[in-house]
């Protein structure tokens, strides 16, 4: 059987520099565009990867890149050359609707393509994935002197072809960050109308933001998410024999339509709860959020995200391990670089996130001094990853919020050997707080204490963590609520 | 006479390419986190070495407000390292007075001399795919071999990440700013062979967009970075700049990665001050990079002449040196 491949970039270098929100999603957007464009030229052949079969793919008005970096078809004669030609006829349309040259794209674009024929029961991702990667070594360095690309998407992206292709007609532009940080402010007033073009933060001077934005509003988070085991899944699916003894790629059409629905219905639970995606294909995410949404933060949505795909990629192999999804969460101050709360996201998706067991959100906040703070929280243990949900995301806390969390951390902090020890028992855990704020246990931090209790209780009970880190993993917290609950005037002026 | 000269980081450096702080409070062109290269560019060792000479000759007028080359010294210092700033594209080869050559820099460490070179040794290429090769496993461009013993080291063995953050004063907005730089670790040090008619003396010299300070040592060696690809791949021992169209069509296949080059071009204005610009972005393949059955059209186009005197479009290759 014989097949095409072909794999685009370079995504990571478009998106380096990017300063604004709409830069990070055009940089990602164009390459998903390029992509369908191609696909659209073959879209009655039979694609391995991504699944086209609902049309709905080519039509999407959400903004979202739907696109994956990668495809896979089963060709026909002739269909080498044709594809070569329609590559240039997708650059040359580029170059007609905007500022950037053939030539330029032709140079930047890295475009790899081989048409091969594998044996008929052989996995075509499996066969071509290694062609694929080795083709994407060799980076042909093009001899352009300006960066054409990085021009158009600092300076004319709005209202462009690729704003028109990916919102019709309902936006001019992906929403800037202010419009993502401040969307529990948003009710009853167009925060677009106060977003100034050459300068979007002057928003957090005007009413009516100005005098009721809380800490967290000043803190964008990007997250990336990816499929943990996804190459088991892979290496399990078979290009099985119908009763035509003809053999079918059913299994892979319908893997690819999973992820699919997968990236569909996470783009709209990003949605809803105030995010912007800027990339959902296969089984990557990457997305931008305000850390509070209503009563929920961004780790209440990134356990959304996960139990879609827990549903639609059960595991139905004893042996194999469990397809999940991994989180690289970034929270950072707003005027901090975005591509580098980017690299930060993608850091902790795959050197921390998804080392050990995967599974996990990990998260780091980065404030506006420049400190941070962080954590790995495992979602394998239910009891620890729920306790952290209800805990981050349900306190109401009293007055003083910040003195009070300051004296909890610093009393944890002075009694470590002791709470290593009664941790693991509500009641004596209890009873030390019962004596040291008595007090505040009873009136206005009732709930909170009852959280924390049951929060420390699991993660003091996981014997796979060690104490270092079951103290980092209450602290950080603790630090979460803090920052989404402590006092405005904490935070310096800037 | 060949030196080998030796640079050895007396404090955190900073080698800068393309991004810089840009101009106090910049929207545009600053940067809050500015990331130090592993390497400076040649440009600025042919321009650190310009200006060593031309001190330890006493050419140089060194006061307060700055330094320069008095006029009665002007004649002097043309003839002792050559006029005019270093022109990447220049079809001509440019005279640096008593600098005859650079070589690309390298890492040293005791004896032993090391170079980057993508981790092609691991793996074989056949048909189009290089066999065993996942990039989940590996990062096959962050690697350096001792090409005086059988070794290959990562980032992390020689370079020590030093983060700083402060505060730069003046700036009303946008005055936060990290810093990552480097320190070698375990007595490495930067090293490079220069074809110099002087008795270049030992110093202490600056190099970096910070200025960081290194001990510079010279010593007379007649070395040679002579490595040669075991499977007779063309390896790029310096950055270099290759320009010829459809490159895929000159090599049966390459494993390369991208470094760009920019330096400062001074434009003179009316009023006698002198200002300093940016200079358009050259893209060039990175040294460490390897090139398998390069055409002689490719190899031809590796070889410009007034690059490779300083350190530029260095290459290996089989039966060829240059």
């Amino acid at each position: 059987m014989r097949y095409i491949a072909l794999t685009i970039g370079p995504i990571y270098k478009t998106l380096q520099n990017a300063k604004k929100t709409r830069e990070l999603w055009g940089g990602s957007y164009i390459f998903s565009y390029i992509m369908k464009k191609i696909i659209i030229a073959f879209k009655d052949r039979e694609f391995i990867v991504p699944y086209i079969k609902d049309k709905s793919i080519f039509e999407n008005k959400n903004g979202v890149g739907l696109f994956h970096d990668r495809f896979i078809f089963k060709s026909q004669d002739g269909d080498i050359d044709k594809l070569a030609q329609t590559i240039d006829e997708v650059l040359k349309d580029i170059s007609k609707n905007s500022t950037i040259s053939y030539k330029f794209l032709k140079d930047y674009l890295q475009i790899n393509y081989l048409e091969k024929d594998i044996p008929d029961d052989a996995n075509p991702i499996l066969e071509f994935s290694p062609y694929l990667d080795t083709l994407e070594l060799f980076y042909r360095v093009g001899n352009y002197r300006d960066n054409e690309l990085q021009y158009f998407l600092k300076n004319r992206l709005n209202s462009s072809f690729l704003v028109k292709d990916a919102f019709g007609k309902k936006r001019k532009s992906f929403p800037s960050l202010p419009e993502i940080a401040l969307h529990d402010l948003k009710e009853g007033s167009d925060i677009v109308e106060y977003i100034e073009l050459d300068d979007e933060l002057s928003v957090y001077e005007k009413e009516p933001y100005k005098s009721k934005i809380k800490r967290y509003h000043k803190y964008i988070a990007i997250v990336q998410a990816d499929g943990d085991n996804m190459g088991k899944v892979v290496e399990s699916l078979k290009t099985k024999k119908d009763n035509n003894t003809d053999y079918t790629t059913k299994e892979f059409e319908e893997f690819s339509k999973k992820l699919f629905e997968y990236c569909k219905i996470s783009s709209e639970l990003i949605k809803e709860f105030g995010g912007e995606t800027i990339f959902a294909g296969g089984d990557d995410l990457l997305f931008f959020a305000p850390v509070v949404s209503g009563d929920k933060t961004v780790f209440n949505l990134c356990d959304e995200i996960s139990e879609k795909f827990d549903k639609l990629f059960v595991s139905n192999k004893k042996d194999s391990p469990k397809p999940s999804v991994s989180f690289g969460v970034s929270i950072s101050y707003y005027k901090y670089p975005l591509y580098e709360a980017l690299e930060t996201a993608r850091h902790l998706l795959f050197d921390k996130a998804k080392s050990n067991s995967k599974n996990a959100i990990a998260f780091n906040l980065i404030k506006h001094s420049g400190q941070t703070f962080g954590a790995v929280i495992h979602r394998q243990n239910r009891e620890i990853y729920d306790n952290f949900l209800v805990f981050t995301s349900n306190i109401k806390g009293g007055s003083d919020m910040d003195n009070f969390l300051h004296s909890i951390h610093h009393k944890i902090d002075t009694y470590q050997k002791v709470i290593e020890n009664i941790a693991q028992d509500r009641d004596r855990l209890k009873n030390f707080f019962d004596n040291y704020f008595n007090e505040e246990v009873h009136n206005d931090y009732k709930s909170f204490f009852e959280a924390l209790i049951d929060f420390m209780v699991a993660v003091y009970s996981d014997k796979s963590i060690d104490n270092e880190m079951r103290l980092n993993i209450i602290y950080a917290s603790l630090r979460f609520v803090k920052f989404v609950q402590g006092d405005k005037k904490k935070e310096p002026k800037q | 006479m060949r030196y080998l000269i030796t640079l050895e980081p007396l404090e955190p450096f900073m080698f800068g390419g393309d991004t810089t702080f840009g101009a106090l409070g910049d929207k545009e062109a600053g940067s809050y986190i500015v990331k130090s290269r592993q390497f400076p560019q040649q440009t600025a060792l042919l321009g650190m070495l310009r200006k060593e000479l031309m001190t330890q000759e006493g050419l140089l007028t060194r006061k307060r407000r700055g330094e320069w080359v008095d006029l009665k010294n002007k004649k002097r210092a043309i003839e002792f390292v050559g006029e005019g700033k270093f022109n990447m594209l220049s079809p001509t080869i440019q005279n640096f007075g008593v600098i005859k050559s650079i070589s690309p820099i390298f890492l040293i460490k005791g004896d032993s001399r090391y170079i980057r070179k993508v981790n092609i040794d691991s793996f074989t290429y056949e048909d189009g795919k290089l066999k065993g090769y996942n990039p989940k496993d590996i990062d096959i461009y962050d690697n350096f071999i001792n090409i005086d013993r059988d070794e290959k080291l990562k980032s992390e063995k020689i370079f020590r990440d030093i983060e700083q953050i402060g505060n730069k004063k003046g700036a009303k907005e946008n005055s936060l700013f990290k810093k990552r730089a480097y320190l070698l670790k375990d007595s490495f040090r930067f090293a490079f062979y220069a074809d110099i008619d002087y008795r270049l003396q030992d110093s202490i010299i600056t190099l970096g967009a910070d200025r960081s300070a290194f001990r510079m040592e010279v010593r007379e060696d007649r070395g040679e970075l002579d490595y040669i690809d075991p499977r007779g791949y063309l390896t790029l021992i310096g950055d270099a700049y290759i320009d010829i169209d459809n490159i895929q069509d000159s090599v049966t296949f390459a494993i390369t990665s991208e470094i760009s080059h920019r330096n400062l071009i001074s434009k003179k204005s009316a009023l006698r001050k002198i200002k300093f610009e940016k200079s358009k972005t050259l893209y060039l393949y990175e040294k460490g990079s390897i090139f398998i059955e390069p055409s002689s059209k490719l190899i031809e186009n590796l070889n410009k002449q007034n690059l490779q005197q300083i350190g530029y479009n260095i290459y290996t290759l089989q039966g060829e040196k240059r």
